[in-house]
């Protein structure tokens, strides 16, 4: 048997050796230094400490194994991260909402803004952004954002990462106590997931069930974090989040109330979710006057609601008032984070929108346009749109009584909302790096 | 069968006829065309994927072997906006427009490369017909016929597209193109409507 230092010291070469493999790979040069860089300056760590291990301390051995495992594992991830095996333009966008989440915590953590890598595996259910809890081997976090690798381009599906983007939010300490306190608590307040005692009982009658304290004390921990993380996803990603999550979860379990250790009932879960789609005024969306809107709004949500009807009452647990009192606090912490509150958009212009997608087309439309005052040679412009507005009229289409009649595929749609999210990322980077060199000075209104 | 101009082409986007999106910047719009841009896809001819191109592995009824063919052909590259993308001399790549279209149906499209690029020996393969009614990205077919290797970044003007009147009474008359609603490039049906004329793999000849 090798010494456990020379094990470990072997095993340090070996992951510094992993490590300049990963530039074998082509991720854009900006793209691979900051990592390259960080999982080097961690290894330079880890090494430095295996150096001077003491070999009699055998819980310090192991604290240092499991480490270097973890960082073999982050590079390894990050040697597989291909960007032709996701919607990249998507990643971005989530990336950089991800990043608004943190930025806050960051400065107060004393720590460098996070590092996100993006990778794909199979299956329908692997969404996930792993967070890493603390910094500790150095001030900068890696979170690895994980994609289903067959839905490339169903990025219809991907607004389920809103709920992952709520774990990389609990993930700091100082906002996770701010959530907790102001959002969790307020949400489950009258449910059993307020004290280990009620959720003992409950998972008793329920469940005719008996856990260990530990195994019910983690329960507990996970069952509140989701519940805050599917209302999250909610508010960041708007109404899009709730048929792309009653797409995938009706699958993943179809009786809706299986236990599991890690989630909560997914029945509890949609209920909670459409009591708060119902609050915030998104399934009817009064005022408007759009057939374009009113008839895919009508057949999407229609089958939602007759769903939850049907839940039964032990599965309806979480008040509804006390949904819609955690909403408000949620959307007055969001506020605070740019960008990353999801705003409705107008009804016109959510129109054109599911229009140009019914069309055939993208939803970004470059507009011709003639100035109202001075010289009127005309211009184009470019009008900026959400994302989540993207997503929403992607739904829309889907569940548009012409879409069947113009031919148009699921894979179709998500095609051309995924091009729409490029499109915007192509006149984001324009405006960004050049459009003040070549603007005219007759533009504007 | 006349080129349509500038103003005409800005009518027929102002007025939601043709669609071609995104138009980043007057500067694109020229008197007889607009420029196109480079997508963030490129396919290249793998050397060691095929020995060569050989119309009989088009004409299979072989699902592995017709995808595996076309599959191995290229070696598929996509790149964000300000990364580069390095095209060799002798190489041919295709890559899509970063610019959708929808013509009208009594429209045309003609696709040639701008003539800056093509001094740095940056050509586009053939002049492209994009067809009345295509909906859309275009398909360049990109190679390096100078002596180094090009830099190229999506977002950049590479090509451009000029467009004609077709007589009306012609819209609508001709076959769907097989590349309509393309989202990305992708190898063409070399034998489409010419299978009798190529004997396939493992086909036995009649007496």
């Amino acid at each position: 048997m090798l010494a456990t230092r020379i094990f470990l010291t072997e095993e340090c070469l070996n992951i510094k050796r992993l490590l300049d493999d990963t530039l074998r790979h082509a991720y854009g040069s900006a793209k691979s230094e900051e990592f390259y860089n960080e999982c080097r300056a961690r290894l330079n760590s880890l090494s430095a400490q295996v150096d001077v291990i003491d070999e009699a301390n055998l819980a310090e051995i192991h604290t240092l194994a499991s480490q270097i495992h973890i960082l073999s594992d982050t590079i390894t991830k990050i040697e597989r991260s291909h960007i032709g095996e996701l919607s990249w333009p998507f990643a971005l966008v989530i990336k950089e909402m991800a990043l608004e989440v943190c930025r806050e915590n960051v400065a107060a953590a004393n720590e460098e803004d996070p590092l996100f890598f993006f990778s794909a595996n199979g299956g329908m259910f692997v969404y996930a952004v792993s967070p890493e809890r603390t910094a500790s081997l150095s001030r900068r976090r890696i979170f690895n954002v994980v994609f289903p690798r067959s839905f490339k381009y169903q990025v219809l599906l991907h607004t389920i990462l809103g709920h992952e983007i709520g774990h990389v939010a609990y993930a700091y300490h100082e906002l996770k106590h701010e959530l907790e306190t102001k959002v969790t608590t307020v949400l489950l307040q009258g449910s059993p997931f307020t004290s280990i005692s009620d959720f003992r009982d409950w998972l008793e009658k329920t469940y005719k069930l008996k856990l260990s304290a530990p195994a019910l004390n983690d329960a507990l921990a996970r069952w509140r974090q989701e519940y805050f993380c599917d209302l999250f996803g909610l508010l960041i990603m708007g109404p899009s989040f709730l048929p792309a999550y009653r797409s995938l979860f009706h699958l993943l379990d179809y009786t809706g109330s299986r236990y599991s250790a890690t989630h909560p009932p997914i029945m509890s879960r949609y209920s909670m979710l459409q009591d708060a789609l119902t609050f915030l005024g998104w399934e009817k969306w009064e005022g408007i006057n759009h057939q374009n809107l009113q008839q895919p709004l009508n057949s999407m949500y229609g089958p939602m609601r007759q769903h939850v009807s049907s839940i039964p009452a032990a599965m309806r647990i979480l008040a509804p008032k006390q949904v819609e009192a955690a909403t408000t606090a949620l959307q007055d912490i969001l506020r605070r984070m740019r960008n990353t509150l999801y705003i409705h958009p107008k009804p016109d212009e959510l129109s054109e929108i599911v229009s140009a997608l019914l069309e055939g087309t993208p939803a970004i439309c470059t507009k011709i346009k003639v100035p109202k005052r001075g010289n009127k040679k005309r211009y184009v412009a470019n009008d900026p749109i959400d994302f989540r507005h993207i997503l929403f009229a992607g739904w829309l289409a889907i569940y548009h009584d012409l879409r069947d009649k113009r031919e148009l595929s699921l894979f179709k749609i998500n095609r051309l909302c995924d091009r729409s999210i490029l499109h915007q990322d192509a006149i984001n980077t324009w405006t960004e790096h050049f459009e003040k060199e070549l603007v005219p000075k007759n533009v504007g209104n | 069968m006349s080129v349509i101009s500038s103003t005409r082409i800005l009518d027929l986007i102002q007025q939601g006829k043709m669609y071609l999106s995104p138009i980043l910047c007057m500067e694109q719009i020229g008197a007889i065309s607009v420029d196109l841009r480079l997508g963030n896809m490129a396919l290249l001819v793998r050397g060691s994927g095929t020995s060569h191109v050989d119309p009989r592995a088009y004409a299979k009824h072989d699902a592995h072997g017709t995808s595996r063919t076309q599959r191995q052909k290229f070696d598929q590259h996509e790149f964000m906006f300000r990364e580069q993308f390095l095209l060799h001399p002798g190489s041919l790549a295709l890559v899509p427009t970063l610019e959708w279209i929808k013509l009208p149906t009594n429209v045309k499209g003609v696709v040639t490369a701008r003539s800056c690029w093509a001094r740095e020996g940056l050509n586009i393969a053939t002049a492209n017909f994009i067809n009345p009614g295509y909906n859309g990205i275009i398909t360049l077919e990109l190679s390096n016929l100078g002596q180094i290797p090009i830099a190229l970044f999506a977002g950049m003007r590479i090509a451009q597209i000029a467009f004609h009147d077709v007589t009306p009474d012609a819209a609508g008359e001709f076959a769907v193109s097989q590349f309509q609603m393309s989202f990305e490039p992708r190898a063409g049906d070399i034998v489409k409507h010419d299978r009798s004329f190529i004997p396939f793999l493992g086909e036995k000849r009649k007496k």
